[in-house]
């Protein structure tokens, strides 16, 4: 039975994106997906390689998502669903083409699993408010709000280039932006740019287009307030270094409830789909995974089933020994039959961390055993993730 | 000439018709077209409804040379021998009658012009059978003789002979009920069985003697419709059986024709003086087919490849052995020698289940359900589970289940291999221009599924370990590949999902463990989304349908949740809808799980989903977004302490609880916020997803009603005048705008909100005073002073539901409902019967209500607005809408008996209203567009004739002059008088000891009800219409109460409903 339970929690999936958000974090889930994968930070490598030398109009692209058609001659794409494209290529890393409708155009995150080495350099964050994700196209005089499964939520009149439609002259223009819509608030907050006036940037690094977006908005200042023309504010969400005190500056000062953290890496292009290039984590796993303390205000708000890793592991084994008992014994002898945890597992501080990934580079092959040999020892329990193998400080080979 | 003027011409019996003229104008009507076409119609038609047309027949049948003409003047000859033969002088029906005689003589007697006027042919026999109707046997006495001894002078003419017999027989035995009274069809039933020998010896003569294929072939078929009431004799005391089946079974030409009556000889049933008979019949039957159609022939191919006629054949061996083993097995069964052929005919069932015909398989499928409950009835265990029952040796199970069992094996694989779509869901638009899917409840494949359903489980009770192995060999083959397909797969786990509950608790988890497993593994193995999407919806639709085992495993119930919320955020076609879906029937079946702390949690689960709950919706569309809030609040429903109840309601509708508020301060800033299309449409939205909370968790909700209640009121108003000064500036077009479509949600919506709310409430006192009062002053007066297009019907149903919940604690605001909305609305609905439908409807749903429930209110009214109240009720029943008509009719018959109770009121409303019901009663009996409400209209007048009968009327009736002691009298004076103006063909001897009748039958009502419906028969001989219907609604309630006993029986088997059918207090334990 739990078998059956730990397969269907891991490994059944319509879409296979790893690292899902839509799952729990794979490092804190009680049942780990078993499948072997590159890790994150390989298919981070790959991708940045592949997005240089991808040729793709992004033109006509961003011209039929503000036409809202997909027939126009200009469209130089071949007709195949992304879902041909994308069979048997689960394991591989590729750049899919985005889907010809209003459907699956956003670039989504995966979590944060291993925390990359360039981490304090080469990525920059944003604090995102409790908000619902949506693209957002200005075009021909109206502003249209799309739900990730293409479902137009919202038509309304905006400031925002080609939304609205006492714009006149520029009729012709069109915007398209990643955003997250408030509707407590009735905010759009604007995370990335992939369109403005007709000139996309899907293929712009990431720190160029945040730039750009700001630049963008302070041009058009009247997005900013609430008008018949202009019914819901669109704000752009600033972003950080990912620096401890930056990060930690950001969350106390936000002034809005926040749903997790944002981490570009700044090379990364806009790529629809899920992507390694941007990562996702929830306030309270901060403090855990990159060893940046948050207000305590915040980690109020921890969920009361969440637990920290070190608690997590033994609960996941604590079940297993559980399922292995008959029912009958569980409430009477639970406590006695728990061994002691036979290893003392720590979570490792940042710096830490980084000599051991040193030590681990050094021998990789060594650690692909590693990992098997504890497979098999501690079933389940131990993540397979190589990522996950490095935070583990006792493994057998120490 | 213009065709009009060639009308006139026509239409002139003064002038010698001209045939050629008719001639053209026929043609004109079947081969011509536009303008022209419809003109030569009219004129056809104004011709034919001419009352001497009849007088031209002869003529034109004689010196017509274009056939479609000639039918067209039997139409004519057709019409006025059904509607007028009595009033025609006997002279003439004589001759009618001679000149039909002749005629058919005529054209049958030579083979080639009767096969070459077939048609023509066929409409003379049905007017003869017509004129039967009326001369036989009184005035016609030796009609049976006359027309066997003209058989035996000529084939052809024997030939059709036998074509008018059988329609003479179909006329009397199977269509006569509606189309003549009692009397008339007894009679003709009892003369035909008497002189049924003479008929008999003729069939018999041309099957034994004759060489003329078509004439035994309609001999045959005269002989089929014979064959369900002569006398049982003529069966099984002839060498009738052998005959059929030597002679003719063989015969290609013959045999379909033969397998019908040996259908109909198998279903006599009788007590067993004829067992013989019946083995016999089975025995030379089997023998015969066996040697047509060996017993191993692969019959599903042979059927795709088939002819018509072949295809036909299959379809009448099903039925015939389908007929025979469900009547008579048990003979053979005692039979030891028999049991091989038994084997056979089984043999050829399952073979024939196997068609890809589904009217075939349905056939099929009713034997098999009776059998396989008959099994299950007579010793209701498994054959391999109790332990009780293991220790006894295999050789007791039961004998009749031993000769079963391997027959019973294939059929489970018949079952799983086709098993039909459990559900089916239709995407529409709605009213308000929404795109919403929708759960068909009754189709005919829904149907399907719940036979074979139902067989199944009592199959896999029969041996579950067999259904098991099936199940899993065809889920491996779906596995290994080589049975996999998208269909192969749905259907194995409809099959799967339909045994739920069949099995003992412990197996069925076992094999669910196993199924579970390989679902996952076919998932993962299969690549590409629609492959994985259509294996997800499978895996989630077989866990849905075991909710037991869901139940007892926390842990996987839990991981299945959290699968689903996943799922909830997949964009792949459809995997949205079945999460939510599967979300919503977990929900109804597990709710008590999600709110208890289960072993090894640290609190219930429903905490996880509040506090995730923007996540797990945010990629949701609103549909989907209602869906899952009424799921939730099932589950918050099944937390029974009331300040944790509340607790927990108050955290779910946090976030529509924010936008609502967001909307309603900016609104009370300034009001035009209300106009903002998207504003309205967020609201909308809201007030959907309140409905559906309130849905979940009936009266608690009224916490959240009452932090909204008074804004949501306001709300509506503002609505309202926007819509109507909308209307007023821009005419009604403007209510198909969006905006306006979205405020008219609004304002539905919150009567949706308010009134499912009402309906559900607990407290009638505190309804009463706390929320209906706001509720009458938004919406009431704002109702009545709204221009027509702007009123919403659901305001009159809301009233109506309130009325119905809250019954005499409404009572004293009556007055003020029906001030507001009783004349207005009566003044939208009383032009015509059409216009309004919804208003309608909902108004006498209104009035019923009062009626029902506040009759006090109705006493105290002025008696300008009761005779007001009285029309309106009468212009109810009069509707030919059917829900409307029947309506005014309950209203009317509860009026009645209400205000019976009340002596003094009761003698003013005799006097002023009792013969006016009467007179308005009778005109829609009489009408033949209201048979339908026949039953409460006999029950209403049986209920008024005993009431005046019983002296129960003080007051005369007839006035001052007269005294109470003559109301019988008056009533009846005044009922000859109005049906004598109303029927002037009837004569008054008729009409009077019809109303004698009415009163000698006001007891007993099912004498009453034929009595009216006997006298239905007499007016209409006149008015020729088509009577068919009449005992339309018999049939429905035989059907339905046919039903409701099969459910008592169903539910005393475990598994036979379905999970998802059982009354939720069963449930969760």
């Amino acid at each position: 039975m739990d078998e059956l339970t730990a397969t269907l929690a891991s490994s059944f999936a319509v879409s296979s994106d790893p690292n899902t958000t839509a799952a729990e974090h794979p490092r804190y889930a009680l049942y780990k997906n078993r499948s072997s994968q590159q890790t994150q930070e390989d298919r981070r490598q790959k991708l940045l390689q592949i997005q240089k030398s991808r040729r793709f109009d992004f033109m006509s692209h961003a011209r039929n998502l503000a036409d809202g058609s997909w027939t126009a001659p200009g469209a130089s794409e071949k007709v195949t669903s992304p879902e041909d494209e994308e069979e048997g290529m689960d394991v591989e890393t590729v750049l899919k083409k985005p889907s010809r409708s209003f459907k699956n155009q956003l670039m989504y995150s995966e979590w944060l699993v291993e925390v990359p080495d360039d981490f304090g350099e080469e990525w920059v964050t944003v604090l995102c408010p409790v908000a619902k994700r949506c693209l957002v196209v200005a075009s021909k005089g109206n502003t249209r709000a799309y739900t990730k499964g293409g479902y137009c939520l919202h038509t309304f009149p905006s400031h925002l280039p080609g939304g609205n439609r006492r714009q006149g002259s520029k009729y012709s223009d069109y915007t398209i932006l990643d955003c997250l819509y408030s509707e407590t608030q009735g905010i759009y907050f604007i995370l990335d740019i992939m369109c403005w006036r007709g000139h996309p940037v899907y293929d712009s690094e990431a720190e160029f287009r945040f730039y750009w977006l700001q630049s963008k908005i302070e041009e058009t200042p009247e997005v900013l307030h609430v008008s018949p023309s202009n019914p819901f504010k669109f704000v752009p969400l600033p972003n950080f270094p990912c620096k401890k005190e930056a990060i930690g500056i950001a969350m106390t000062t936000a002034n809005f409830e926040i749903d997790g953290l944002l981490f570009f890496h700044k090379r990364s292009h806009y790529i629809i789909g899920s992507t390694p290039l941007v990562v996702w984590l929830k306030p309270y796993m901060v403090p855990e995974i990159i060893g940046i303390p948050i207000p305590q205000q915040i980690m109020k708000k921890i969920p009361a089933s969440y637990v920290n890793y070190k608690t997590h592991i033994e609960e996941v084994k604590n079940t297993k020994q559980m399922n292995k008992n008959p029912p009958s014994m569980r409430d009477s002898k639970a406590g006695s039959n728990n061994p002691p945890p036979k290893k003392e597992r720590v979570i490792l501080s940042k710096g830490q961390k980084k000599s051991r990934r040193n030590q681990q580079r050094k021998s990789a092959g060594d650690s692909m055993e590693v990992a098997s040999v504890v497979q098999q020892e501690t079933f389940e329990t131990v993540p397979t993730e190589m990522g996950d193998n490095q935070n583990n400080p006792v493994s057998p080979t120490q | 000439m213009t065709l009009a003027d060639q009308a006139a011409k026509l239409l002139d019996f003064n002038q010698k018709l001209d045939i050629t003229l008719l001639d053209n104008i026929v043609t004109c009507m079947y081969n011509g077209s536009g303008p022209q076409q419809r003109t030569a119609q009219e004129v056809l038609t104004t011709l034919k409804e001419h009352p001497d047309a009849w007088t031209r027949v002869d003529t034109i049948l004689e010196f017509s040379t274009n056939q479609q003409t000639k039918y067209y003047a039997l139409q004519i000859l057709e019409n006025v021998i059904k509607t007028r033969w009595k009033v025609l002088p006997r002279a003439q029906c004589e001759g009618i009658k001679k000149y039909i005689v002749g005629l058919i003589i005529k054209t049958s007697s030579d083979a080639a012009v009767l096969e070459k006027e077939k048609t023509y042919l066929g409409k003379l026999n049905m007017i003869l059978v017509q004129i039967l109707k009326y001369e036989w046997p009184r005035n016609w006495p030796s009609f049976i003789g006359d027309i066997v001894g003209a058989s035996k002078t000529n084939e052809s003419l024997c030939q059709n002979n036998m074509a008018i017999l059988k329609l003479l027989s179909e006329e009397v035995f199977d269509f006569s009920s509606g189309q003549m009274t009692q009397a008339k069809a007894k009679h003709l039933k009892d003369t035909m069985c008497s002189e049924f020998s003479q008929i008999f010896q003729l069939c018999q003569f041309v099957m034994d003697n004759s060489q003329n294929a078509p004439l035994v072939g309609s001999t045959l078929e005269t002989l089929l419709r014979f064959l369900n009431w002569i006398p049982l004799g003529y069966i099984f005391e002839t060498k009738l059986i052998s005959t059929l089946i030597y002679k003719f079974l063989n015969v290609p030409l013959f045999r379909n024709v033969t397998m019908k009556c040996l259908t109909e000889i198998a279903g006599v049933q009788v007590s067993s003086i004829y067992d013989e008979q019946f083995l016999q019949l089975f025995t030379l039957t089997m023998n015969q087919l066996k040697q047509m159609l060996p017993v191993d022939t692969n019959i599903r191919e042979a059927y795709q490849s088939g002819t018509d006629d072949e295809q036909n054949f299959i379809q009448n061996l099903s039925l015939y052995l389908c007929t025979y083993l469900r009547e008579h097995a048990q003979l053979v069964e005692k039979k030891l020698d028999l049991h091989p052929l038994l084997m056979d005919s089984l043999q050829y069932l399952c073979m024939i289940s196997e068609v890809e015909e589904v009217e075939i398989f349905k056939i099929c499928l009713e034997y098999w359900n009776s059998l396989a409950s008959e099994l299950y009835r007579e010793s209701p265990y498994s054959a391999n589970t109790s332990p009780l029952i293991l220790n006894k040796q295999h050789g007791e199970m039961p004998a009749r289940r031993q000769l079963y069992n391997p027959v019973l094996s294939k059929v489970r694989r018949v079952m799983i291999s086709r098993m039909a779509k459990p559900e089916e869901v239709l995407v529409v638009e709605n009213d308000q221009g929404e795109v919403v899917r929708e759960f068909m409840k009754d189709t005919d494949s829904i149907n399907l599924y719940k036979n074979m359903r139902e067989t199944l489980v009592y199959l896999t009770h029969l041996d579950y370990s067999d259904t098991e192995n099936i199940m899993t060999e065809k889920l491996h083959n779906q596995v290994n590949g080589t049975e996999w397909s998208w269909k192969n797969l749905n259907t194995l786990c409809w099959a799967i999902g339909s045994i739920s509950g069949a099995m003992h608790e412990d197996d069925e988890k076992r094999f669910l463990v196993t199924v579970i497993r390989d679902l996952l593994g076919l998932c993962e193995q299969k690549r590409g989304k629609d492959n994985k999407a259509i294996i997800a919806s499978n895996i989630m639709y077989v866990v849905g349908q075991y909710p037991r085992f869901l139940r007892a495993h926390w842990r996987f119930l839990k991981t299945v949740v959290n699968k689903l919320f996943e799922f909830m955020h997949e964009t792949h076609d459809g995997v949205q809808d079945m999460a939510c879906d599967t979300f919503i029937k977990i929900a109804q079946k597990c709710r008590r799980q999600f709110v208890q702390i289960q072993v090894g949690e640290v609190m219930p689960f429903i905490e996880d989903i509040l506090n995730g709950i923007n996540t797990i919706i945010c990629d949701l569309q609103p549909q989907q977004v209602h869906t899952f809030y009424e799921a939730v609040g099932l589950m918050i429903s099944a937390q029974t302490e009331q300040a944790a109840q509340e607790h927990l309601i108050e955290r779910y509708m946090l976030l529509p609880n924010q936008v609502w508020d967001g909307i309603i301060n900016q609104a009370t800033q300034n009001v035009e916020v209300l106009k903002d299309p998207d504003a309205v449409k967020r609201l909308g939205n809201i007030l959907k997803t309140n409905v559906r909370a309130c849905k979940a968790l009936q009266h608690p909700y009224v916490v959240q009603l009452g932090r909204i209640y008074l804004d949501m009121l306001n709300v509506y108003k503002v609505m309202s005048e926007n819509i109507s000064s909308a209307i007023a500036t821009n005419g009604e077009s403007v209510t198909k705008q969006p905006l306006i479509r979205s405020m008219r949600t609004v304002k539905k919506e919150t009567l949706k909100l308010i009134s499912g709310w009402v309906s559900r409430s607990a407290d009638h006192q505190m309804v009463a005073e706390n929320f209906i009062p706001p509720l009458l002053d938004a919406v009431l007066l704002d109702y009545q002073r709204n221009v027509p297009a702007a009123r919403e019907p659901e305001v009159l149903s809301t009233m109506a539901t309130i009325v119905d919940r809250l019954e005499n604690h409404i009572t004293k605001d009556i007055p003020q409902i029906f001030d507001a909305v009783f004349e207005c609305t009566l003044t939208m609905i009383n032009k015509d019967f059409e216009e309004y439908p919804e208003h309608r409807t909902n108004f006498f749903l209104l009035l019923k209500a009062v009626n029902s429930h506040c009759f006090q209110a109705l006493l105290n009214i002025p008696a300008a607005q009761f005779k007001l109240v009285l029309d309106s009720i009468i212009w109810a029943f009069k509707h030919t809408m059917r829900n409307v008509a029947d309506t005014g009719l309950d209203i009317l018959y509860v009026l009645l008996q209400s205000i019976a109770k009340h002596e003094a009121a009761a003698q003013s409303f005799y006097q002023t209203y009792f013969t006016e019901i009467l007179q308005h009663l009778f005109s829609v009996v009489t009408d033949s567009s209201h048979t339908a409400g026949l039953t409460m209209q006999a029950t209403i007048l049986a209920y008024m004739f005993s009431t005046l009968e019983s002296g129960k009327i003080t007051i005369a009736l007839g006035g001052a002059s007269s005294n109470s002691i003559q109301n019988v009298t008056f009533v009846q004076q005044f009922l000859l008088n109005l049906l004598k103006t109303a029927f002037p063909h009837l004569n008054e001897s008729q009409i009077e000891i019809f109303i004698k009748g009415l009163f000698s039958f006001d007891r007993d009502f099912a004498a009453f009800k034929e009595h009216l419906r006997d006298f239905l028969v007499q007016i209409r001989e006149f008015a020729g219409e088509d009577l068919s219907d009449l005992f339309l609604e018999e049939r429905e309630g035989a059907i339905r109460q046919a039903q409701d006993e099969k459910r008592k029986v169903q539910l005393s088997v475990p598994g036979i409903l379905g999970p998802h059918e059982i009354q939720e207090d069963m449930q969760d334990d």
